[in-house]
């Protein structure tokens, strides 16, 4: 059975369009997503009628927090209202990593949340891992990186305001170039397409994307999340949001 | 308990058409408050449905066009038909022929013992084209509805699209051909732009629109067909909390289905329900009696 679960912010931190805000449990109310796992979340803003996709930044057992890029009315009514139901956790999560593999965690823009999860997973694990993010604005991400990040993280902005100066693809190169041969993604879908092309030239032996569609349930109902990914049709929130490339190039559910 | 088209429900609720695809998917939700469900449309031939985006956010509201995405006819009568027995609420089939010689092709799904079989006639008319649905061609309607019935035992319902010159005529011509019950009525066909594009975002152009905007559309349609025929009436479009469930009661639905506003809130249903219980203890009146009540009151 589905959970809707209604949960109130207690911290919240907004730099121009990217927002990041912890919420609280209610009660003894509490849910257990796993990294790369979203919720569909719903505000009391009548005129956002579907709830938006957001994955899981961090959550544990004080409570669950989220990045949010501020595109439209939907991810604003989010920032803007104190109380969120969150419909979920929904969707497939990240497999792995397993020990003694040489894992890099590849984000774009707000693509940061599910391996921030991940990533903090990975240190309590104590699993080796690098984590490359991809990003616009540097003046922007090295606030996040400053009040968020506690790993070793290298950035790449476009304006080179910050890290490294560059695009995504330089970022998959360079992340690719440290010789991973597991990779996490999440990035815009052109980010995600080049990174698959330098994936297969170089073999990578295990690579899992997470996609973004379209939603209006989030749970497999209205078949409206159809997206085509690597020649593949599927159905993000039912399929995905993870799908895994395999040696072999084949996508697996 | 609530009786409707010879079988008794335990609620007046119901999950309209397309909104769960899937049969398995109904498990995901809480179905105590509903008396049935409708099940996907089945069109005869398997459909992979339209390119994406295949949803999008509206104002109170959301656009839909899924494309009657679904199995077709031979693997639903093979895979799905054998689970409804074991499914925890009656269930109605519902199916879209493109044309008169494609209900024949239903003739399997109408030997079957069902106890209903909605036929959604807002769908693309392919006999005579045009862009337009077969409900809005009242004579092509009527022939389609006819030969279902002549073919089909159990009870008959037919889906009308809120997009017609005369929903009365069509609604009097169909209970001619026999039809037991009407669902009023499907998605409005409504546009919306990418305005840095400059191009409508749905490949079809045109998309259904559904959710709490379209409730006072919805129960006006109702409240013109219960004024013209007597057969029951399926209330389906914007119900999203109690209020808006009596008041298509009011206005003449027997039933009331849930549709988009179970993907704001798949526990919707538990709250609609208790508050029609409340309001009916309030009033000291059944369900049967609030149905049509609004009419009575303003012909006095
Ligand atoms: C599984 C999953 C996980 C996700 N996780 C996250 C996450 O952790 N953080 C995050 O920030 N995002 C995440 N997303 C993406 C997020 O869901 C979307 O950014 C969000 O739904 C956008 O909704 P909105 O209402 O803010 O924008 P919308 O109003 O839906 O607009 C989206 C974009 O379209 C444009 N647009 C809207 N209407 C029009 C129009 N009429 N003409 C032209 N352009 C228009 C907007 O300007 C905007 O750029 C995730 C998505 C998925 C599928
Ligand atoms: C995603 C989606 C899929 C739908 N699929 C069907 C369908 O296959 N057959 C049908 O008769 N109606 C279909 N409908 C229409 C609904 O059954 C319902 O009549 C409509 O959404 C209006 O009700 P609502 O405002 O409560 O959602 C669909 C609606 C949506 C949102
Ligand atoms: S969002 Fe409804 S099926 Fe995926």
């Amino acid at each position: 059975m589905l959970n809707k679960t209604l949960v109130r912010k207690i911290e919240q931190k907004q730099w121009d369009d990217l927002a990041w805000f912890r919420c609280a449990w209610i009660g003894d109310e509490m849910l257990y997503p796993k990294p790369g796992q979203f919720f569909q979340v719903v505000t009391k803003r009548e005129d956002v009628f579907l709830p938006r996709p957001i994955s899981v930044f961090y959550c544990d057992k004080n409570g669950i927090e989220f990045l949010v890029r501020i595109r439209g009315k939907g991810s604003a009514a989010m920032v803007d209202c104190d109380e969120l139901f969150l419909i979920g956790p929904l969707g497939n999560w990240f497999k792995g990593p397993e020990s003694g593999r040489k894992v890099g965690l590849l984000a774009g823009g707000a693509g940061l949340a599910p391996l921030n999860f991940l990533a903090r997973m990975c240190l309590s694990a104590k699993r080796e891992f690098v984590v490359v993010w991809s990003v616009r604005v540097g003046d922007q991400a090295r606030k996040v990186v400053s009040e968020l990040v506690d790993y070793q993280i290298e950035v790449f902005s476009e304006d080179g305001t910050f890290g490294k100066k560059g695009n995504g693809v330089d970022a998959g190169e360079y992340i690719l170039s440290l010789g991973v041969d597991r990779l996490y993604t999440c990035a815009p879908l052109a980010m995600m397409e080049s990174v698959y092309s330098m994936v297969k030239r170089d073999r990578v032996k295990d690579v899992q994307f997470s996609l973004e569609a379209n939603m209006a349930c989030g749970w497999g109902a209205c078949k409206g999340c159809l997206t085509e990914f690597l020649g593949r049709k599927l159905y993000v929130c039912k399929d995905g949001p993870i799908v895994r490339v395999l040696g072999d190039d084949k996508v697996l559910r | 308990m609530i009786r409707f088209l010879d079988k008794d429900l335990s609620s007046p609720l119901f999950i309209s058409s397309g909104i769960v695809a899937e049969l398995d998917t109904f498990k995901d939700l809480s179905l105590d408050p509903y008396g049935f469900v409708i099940l996907k449309t089945v069109t005869l031939k398997p459909r992979d449905g339209n390119p994406p985006p295949r949803v999008w956010d509206g104002r109170c509201a959301m656009f839909n066009s899924i494309g009657l995405a679904n199995e077709g006819l031979k693997a639903f009568l093979e895979t799905t038909l054998p689970k409804l027995e074991e499914f925890p609420l009656p269930v109605v089939v519902s199916i879209s022929p493109f044309s008169l010689s494609e209900v024949e092709e239903f003739l399997p799904l109408f030997h079957q013992n069902i106890w209903a079989i909605e036929l959604n006639l807002s769908c693309p008319n392919v006999e005579h084209g045009h862009n337009r649905l077969i409900s809005q061609d009242i004579e092509f309607s009527r022939k389609i509805v006819s030969k279902v019935r002549a073919n089909f035992r159990g009870k008959l319902i037919v889906k009308v699209s809120p997009e017609m010159d005369n929903l009365p005529a069509l609604a009097m011509a169909l209970v001619d051909e026999g039809v037991d019950a009407l669902d009023v009525a499907n998605t409005y066909p409504g546009l919306v732009l990418d305005v840095e594009q400059a191009r409508p975002i749905f490949s079809r152009i045109f998309a259904g629109v559904s959710g709490p905007a379209i409730l006072p559309l919805t129960l006006k349609r109702i409240w013109e067909v219960y004024e013209s025929v007597d057969v029951p009436i399926l209330g389906s479009g914007g119900v999203l909390d109690w209020k808006d469930a009596i008041s298509m009661a009011l206005s003449g639905a027997a039933v009331v289905g849930i549709g988009s506003a179970l993907y704001r809130d798949p526990h919707v249903g538990n709250n609609i329900w208790d508050g029609i219980k409340e309001y009916l203890n309030r009033k000291s009146l059944s369900w049967r009696e609030i149905i049509g009540l609004a009419h009575d009151v303003v012909s006095q």
